[in-house]
């Protein structure tokens, strides 16, 4: 017995390693960066990255044809099967709430921190279904897995901005070329309901490691918060998935005294009880700052200098609750007045000004404060909701009007019903400086059924994106995306309790007037004899 | 010795299997209808639930309809209905709306004891998305193929689906996000496309807004049992405050019903007819309705776990015999060979196997050059010139030769 | 006063209206242009166009691209020379008119009421204002008044090609065409007060329509192909030409078409695009049919119809049918209500700016008020048309009475 039971177990392993398969590589990686802003807030990365090794984008001429299967262990299966049903190459997607202000808190770890979602992927042209299919289908895909309305980046919302959203991996040597598709949605929300489909693309969902902090309750009243998911396909390594959630908490406004002390318990309620089995590194790195008041973290880190204390979570006894205390001030004063070096290179304020319905104008003023002259591209991606007159574009610098420092490098207009505008230009920043730009627009006049249910607030705009193109070492050689606050613009209504109405009235005075005058075109003229009348009456035609 | 008596009979015992397997078909269904019918036709013959939770207001003054939808939703989750086959339509955040004081909560009492949104919770339509013309697609299946798995109602002819709709209504109407309107006329049609299409087994609706029980009196298809929370030219109140988060928290119809619910867990025997008899003019205000012409069990004999919750019908099976045990043994431990899903101990990694994000540091030099670049426009501007002269030149060209005949 | 002396006067005086200071915000108001013919979309246009993006890729340049070619050529555009170049339009217009009313009473010379058309047209506030603020259907304007000048002088070439380039800039201005075309084999000479049928039999009139449209439109043609090189592509003819049938602009104006198609639900859109537009085009046959002995007023009556209800009109729509009308001086003793017509416009006139400014600028009314005001210039526009209808038909009625003592006897009325 026990011999022919061997036989079967070896016929059966045998065909099991024949039809398997390759064994895939699998690393995950969680990272948490804590970063204490002078201006009393804590800015906190998380970063969740899984690596196939050798992994490769799907091929879109092989979309006809059954995948090849996948075999995951650490990689979310619901992100990869996406991936591979429409073969993306490159995928970011961002849902953000709040403003983040890169004043007072720097360039953030991750640069998509446009307020709402923003959607972009590099895919590659070819094969059976066309890019903007798979864009569709991505979006919808998208739009179940992570409970956004991402569905509504339809063709109204999407452009191709190919100068700004460079990819950010490799592009594999398909025999076609790669397109861009960017979508933004500045009117979403972001909820629970975004971070649970989140947590469970993680191997340890929530339960052990970094990941057991993310705490909805808390990152959700944090001043900006923000979660991320980049896919990007690196040559010499594979395929990664980076899931980042970025908030910025302020522990001042939760501390009964007034003190900036924070720790995990009390950004996030929560501490770590354990580290996640099946992550290859997991680690804690708290950026301390360079103010000469003296801190103290607590516990004992795993290795420190002077910028940086690493804590590693996969040594930990028991709850790892990190702490940062300033044990010399009593309470916090929020330092008012200009930062003497300020933490980005430069500053941009949107605003549309205007009180009219029909037109205003767009205004934008950039301060460069770099001692040397920068260059930056500037990339509007408007919905056709506000339409640009470009021959009003005016630059402005020290009230002296200097039109010669922009110049626009592409420009597509916005076509009412279908496609938004996509302006990029470039920009040069005169050193220690403030750039105005002003621009006239158009507001346009939606049709009745093109109103959102809330009409009377009016519609989110896009952040514009500018990109300083001088290389920075303290930016890590990176080129980073700078994004401006949203705009609302409000559009005219009509009267939506009267369509029938409005109807009626205009077809009445139609059918009047046309009455009238086909009547005295077609009928016949009659004179009437204004004499009494004999017996007999003459009635003489005309 | 033992051996080839073994193998006998096995030999005999798949031989009987086969022979009785050509019979199985009518066998089976009988047995099969037997298992449901078991007591009498007064159990429900369902096989899976499924809940479709509307809540069709926006703004924060709203909030209590919020309430009232994710109230249900906490409640089908308890009694095991999972999020797959709940359909939540929130048509605005109240738990992540700037005006909360409370962030990711969204609470239905005063007094704040239990969250409703918690910490796992899947809003499958909210904003924007909660139209009529969703809602009514939802219901019926008419979809776009690229709408994903989690938005669509994956019924069968052996569904039982809880349908809950609140929000602002009225005669014959309730009115979603405050710019349109679903009739009663419109939910009745919907259902009876998927009787015909044989998209459940049987619905329980119910309707908490002003005038409620009007929104059921045009249903024609079978198996649906519908209440409403007020009659004809009633309203529905809310039912209390909180004074920290400034607006009405819950609607009194679906407070007493939670209140209801909390005395049900999976495996409660209560029936729909106990639910109705709690229903009181004092407790909830309005005069509540239930309509039950359509549906063919007695609602004595029908329990609340067969909508509210995710339970099924089971028969304990006697126990096989000790040979088909010991070989399904084998076929077990065949197939849990290594290469399947199995966690790598933690020793296989090693402690300084970190990762670093990989900038791409030469791109920047590269986007710089390619703007620098690409500053002129598209069309040279020669060509552009000589297109407009060339036009100009033509016009020009007709106006002389036409001012030159003179022609009658 | 001395024609001589009234016309430069008056152009002098346009001109220095036209460098006087106005305020900015008099090129984007809605009741003085209209999408396809907006001053600030015509510098965006022309912006694009040197620059190298097509212009007609977006949806905001609908002007025609033979203006894309005039002003990006031959008359370069700036506050400076636009002031001359609309004078001029104006001034050109002004001379049709007189021309063609001094061919109307066939007299070379001058005429006593010389000044008093250029005036009516160089003054008239409809006029006026949209060609202060820019907008080109001045040059529309223009572009008919030529036509039926040259047609009233039996200059057919001329005639039919001014037309064409009238329907580049505004499409609808092809409905002039049966009754300018009649007007080029016929007289100008006003028989209101005797009317007889047209002299030709229908097989000689059919031969001479035929050739008539066949020469339109091989102008229309011409002139499109010229469009097509400076544009590049046929975008244009979407843009332009197909706004008219398509209305993708829903800018509020003085026209019962913005906020019907506002209101409307999308799938009776198509339908009732095609029903206003199949209403338009049925007006210039009975019109020609019934005014066949003066064709002229078939002219001045289609301009009121069209003024009324085209897809975009603009006040200069309007003031072209109340300057044309003092061409026909026989026919006022015959208008029934001149003076209630001319108080609605008067009252429409100040309530239309009123109420855009409290819904789009102040904010204080809804689109509800404009719209009433739009209906309240319908009506006038309709009672003026209606009444100068009345009027040209019974001028030829009362013309058959012999004495003063026959007239009062009869009422004339309509069975």
């Amino acid at each position: 017995m026990t011999t022919r039971v061997l036989y079967v177990l070896a016929i059966v392993f045998g065909l099991h390693l024949c039809c398997a398969a390759k064994t895939v590589e699998e690393r995950f990686y969680e990272q948490l960066v804590l970063k204490p802003n002078h201006d009393g807030t804590v800015t906190s990365s998380f970063s969740f990255t899984t690596l196939i090794k050798d992994g490769r984008p799907r091929d879109p001429r092989t979309l006809g044809k059954e995948d090849e299967s996948q075999h995951y262990t650490l990689f979310p299966l619901a992100l990869g099967q996406i991936l591979r049903d429409n073969a993306i190459t490159e995928l970011h997607l961002s849902l953000n709430a709040g403003k983040w202000d890169y004043l007072n808190w720097g360039y953030p770890e991750e640069d998509g921190v446009g307020t709402g979602a923003e959607l972009w992927a590099w895919m590659a042209e070819g094969g059976p279904v066309t890019v903007d299919e798979r864009w569709g289908n991505l979006r919808n895909a998208l739009a179940g897995l992570f409970c956004a309305s991402l569905g509504s980046l339809d063709e109204q919302r999407t452009t191709s901005p190919a100068l700004t959203f460079q990819p950010e991996g490799d592009l594999p040597a398909f025999s076609s070329s790669h397109q861009l598709r960017h979508a933004t949605l500045p009117s979403e929300h972001v909820c629970t309901e975004n971070l649970t489909p989140f947590l469970k693309l993680l191997p340890c969902k929530s339960l052990s490691g970094i990941a057991s902090l993310l705490n909805p309750h808390r990152l959700f009243d944090a001043d900006w918060h923000g979660m991320g998911v980049h896919v990007r396909f690196l040559d010499h390594a594979g395929i990664e998935v980076r899931l980042s959630f970025q908030a910025v908490h302020n522990p001042v406004r939760y501390a009964s005294d007034n003190r900036r002390d924070w720790s995990l318990r009390s950004l996030f309620d929560h501490t770590i009880e354990q580290s996640c089995p099946v992550a290859s590194s997991s680690q804690i790195r708290v950026d301390l700052p360079r103010s000469t008041a003296a801190i103290i973290t607590e516990p004992e880190p795993t290795a420190r200098d002077d910028a940086v204390a690493v804590y590693d979570v996969r040594q930990l006894n028991g709850s790892l609750n990190v702490a940062m205390r300033w044990p010399d001030e009593t309470s916090f004063e929020y330092p008012l007045g200009a930062s003497s070096s300020p933490l980005a290179h430069m500053t941009v304020r949107r605003t549309l000004k205007g009180s009219d319905q029909y037109k205003g104008h767009l205004s934008v003023v950039i301060t460069n404060h770099l001692m040397s002259e920068l260059q930056t591209s500037y990339l509007e991606t408007m919905p056709w909701l506000l339409q640009f007159y470009l021959h009003s574009l005016r630059v402005e610098h020290d009230g002296v009007s200097r039109d010669d420092l922009v110049s626009i490098v592409s420009y597509t207009p916005p076509v009412p019903h279908a496609r938004p505008a996509l302006l990029q230009t470039l920009l040069t920043l005169p050193p220690n400086s403030t750039l105005r730009l002003t621009m006239d627009v158009v507001k346009p006049f939606l049709r009745y059924t093109e109103h959102p249910p809330d009409a009377q607030r009016g519609w989110d705009l896009p952040p514009a994106v500018l990109m300083p193109l001088a290389r920075d070492a303290s930016a890590g050689g990176r080129v980073r995306r700078v994004y401006t606050p949203v705009l609302l613009v409000d559009l005219a209504t009509p009267d939506f309790s009267m369509p029938y109405n409005v109807i009626i009235m205009s077809c009445t005075l139609i059918a009047l007037i046309f009455g009238s005058v086909f009547n005295l075109l077609t009928r016949k003229f009659v004179a009437v004899s204004l004499r009494p009348p004999p017996p007999a009456q003459r009635v003489e035609h005309m | 010795m033992k051996r080839p008596a073994v193998w006998l009979l096995s030999f005999l015992f798949f031989a009987l299997s086969c022979s009785s397997s050509l019979a199985q078909d009518v066998a089976q269904q009988d047995v099969v209808r037997g298992f449901f019918d078991a007591q009498g036709g007064a159990v429900s013959s369902h096989t899976n639930n499924w809940a479709v939770l509307v809540c069709a207001s926006r703004y924060w003054f709203n909030y209590r309809h919020m309430a009232n939808a994710l109230g249900m939703y906490r409640t089908v989750k308890r009694l095991g209905i999972p999020d797959s086959n709940i359909i939540l339509m929130l048509a605005d955040d109240a738990a992540c709306n700037s005006r909360n004081k409370f962030p990711g909560c969204v609470y239905a009492n005063a007094g704040r004891q239990l969250d409703l949104y918690g910490d796992n919770i899947e809003v499958d339509y909210r904003g924007y998305e909660v139209t009529v013309e969703n809602f009514l697609r939802v219901l019926t299946g008419r979809m776009d193929p690229s709408v994903p798995r989690s938005k669509r109602l994956l019924t069968d002819d052996k569904s039982n689906i809880f349908v809950y709709m609140t929000g602002h209504g009225g005669n014959e109407f309730l009115k979603f996000q405050d710019n349109e309107e679903i009739s009663a006329f419109d939910i009745a049609d919907a259902f009876e496309q998927m009787w015909q299409k044989k998209r459940y087994h049987e619905i329980f609706f119910m309707v908490d807004t002003c005038q409620a029980n009007t929104m059921y009196t045009k249903f024609y298809s079978p198996n649906i049992l519908a209440t409403g929370s007020s009659e004809l030219r009633e309203n529905s109140y809310s039912y209390e405050n909180d004074n920290d988060i400034g607006v009405a928290v819950i609607d009194s119809y679906t407070h007493h019903i939670l209140n209801f619910m909390e005395g049900i867990d999976k495996t409660s025997q209560k029936s729909i007819q106990d639910l109705f008899d709690t229903y009181s003019y004092e407790k909830i205000q309005s005069h509540p309705g239930v309509r039950s012409d359509l549906f063919r069990r007695p609602l004595r004999q029908t329990l609340v776990t067969d909508f509210f919750g995710g339970v099924a019908q089971a028969e304990v099976l006697p126990s096989l015999p000790e040979v088909i045990q010991r070989s399904s043994d084998a076929a077990d431990t065949a197939n849990s060979v290594p290469g399947a899903h199995i966690i790598p101990p933690v020793s296989a990694y090693r402690a300084n196997d970190t990762y670093t994000y990989q900038a791409t540091p030469a791109k920047g030099v590269d986007v710089a050059v390619v703007f620098a670049r690409s500053a002129t426009p598209g069309q040279s501007r020669a060509l552009i010139t000589f297109r407009a002269w060339a036009s100009i030149v033509l016009t020009g060209s007709l106006v002389t030769w036409a001012s030159r005949t003179r022609v009658k | 006063m001395d024609y001589d002396v009234a016309f430069p006067g008056l152009i002098v005086t346009r001109l220095l209206l036209a460098f006087a200071p106005l305020p900015d915000s008099l090129i984007h108001d809605h009741q003085l242009s209209t999408p396809l013919t907006s001053y600030p979309r015509l510098l965006e246009g022309l912006y694009l166009f040197r620059h190298g993006v097509d212009p007609y890729s977006g949806g905001l340049f609908r002007h025609s691209p033979l203006l894309l070619s005039l002003f990006s050529t031959a008359l370069p555009l700036n506050r400076f020379t636009a002031a001359l170049i609309w004078t001029a339009s104006d001034a050109a217009a002004a001379w049709a008119l007189v021309h063609t009313w001094r061919a109307r009473q066939q007299v070379k010379g001058k005429t006593s009421r010389d000044s008093l058309i250029a005036a009516v047209y160089l003054l008239n506030p409809y006029i006026l204002l949209p060609s202060l603020a820019l907008s080109t259907s001045s040059f529309e304007n223009t572009a008919l008044l030529l036509s039926v000048m040259f047609a009233v002088q039996a200059q057919t070439s001329l005639s039919l090609l001014l037309l064409a380039i009238g329907t580049h800039l505004a499409l609808t201005s092809w409905l002039y065409l049966p009754p300018l075309a009649l007007l080029c084999l016929t007289t100008p000479v006003s028989y209101l007060a005797s009317p007889r049928p047209l002299p030709f039999s229908s097989n000689e009139i059919t031969r001479k329509l035929g050739t008539l449209a066949t020469e339109y439109s091989a102008y229309l043609l011409a002139l499109a192909g010229a469009a097509t090189i400076v544009a590049g592509g046929v975008g244009w003819l979407d843009k332009t030409w197909g706004a008219v049938f398509t209305l993708p602009d829903l800018s509020p104006n003085v026209g019962l078409w913005w906020y019907f198609f506002t209101e409307m639900f999308d799938h009776f859109r198509p339908f009732f695009l095609m029903v206003f537009s199949i209403h338009l085009a049925v007006y210039p046959i009975p019109l020609v049919v019934k005014f066949q002995h003066d064709l002229l007023y078939a002219v001045y009556i289609l301009t009121g119809i069209l003024a009324t209800f085209k897809p975009y009109p603009s006040i200069a729509d309007a003031g072209l049918f109340v300057s044309m009308s003092v061409l026909f001086p026989e026919t006022y003793q015959y208008l029934r209500t001149p003076f209630p017509t001319f108080l609605i416009h008067l009252h429409s006139s100040l309530l239309l700016p009123l109420f855009h400014h409290l819904w789009l600028g102040s904010g204080t009314g809804n689109a509800n008020f404009f719209y009433a005001s739009t209906l309240v210039w319908g009506i006038g526009m309709g009672l003026g048309v209606g009444d100068a209808v009345w009027a040209g038909l019974l001028t030829g009625i009362k013309g058959r009475f012999k004495n003063d003592a026959d007239e009062q006897e009869w009422e004339i009325t309509q069975e």
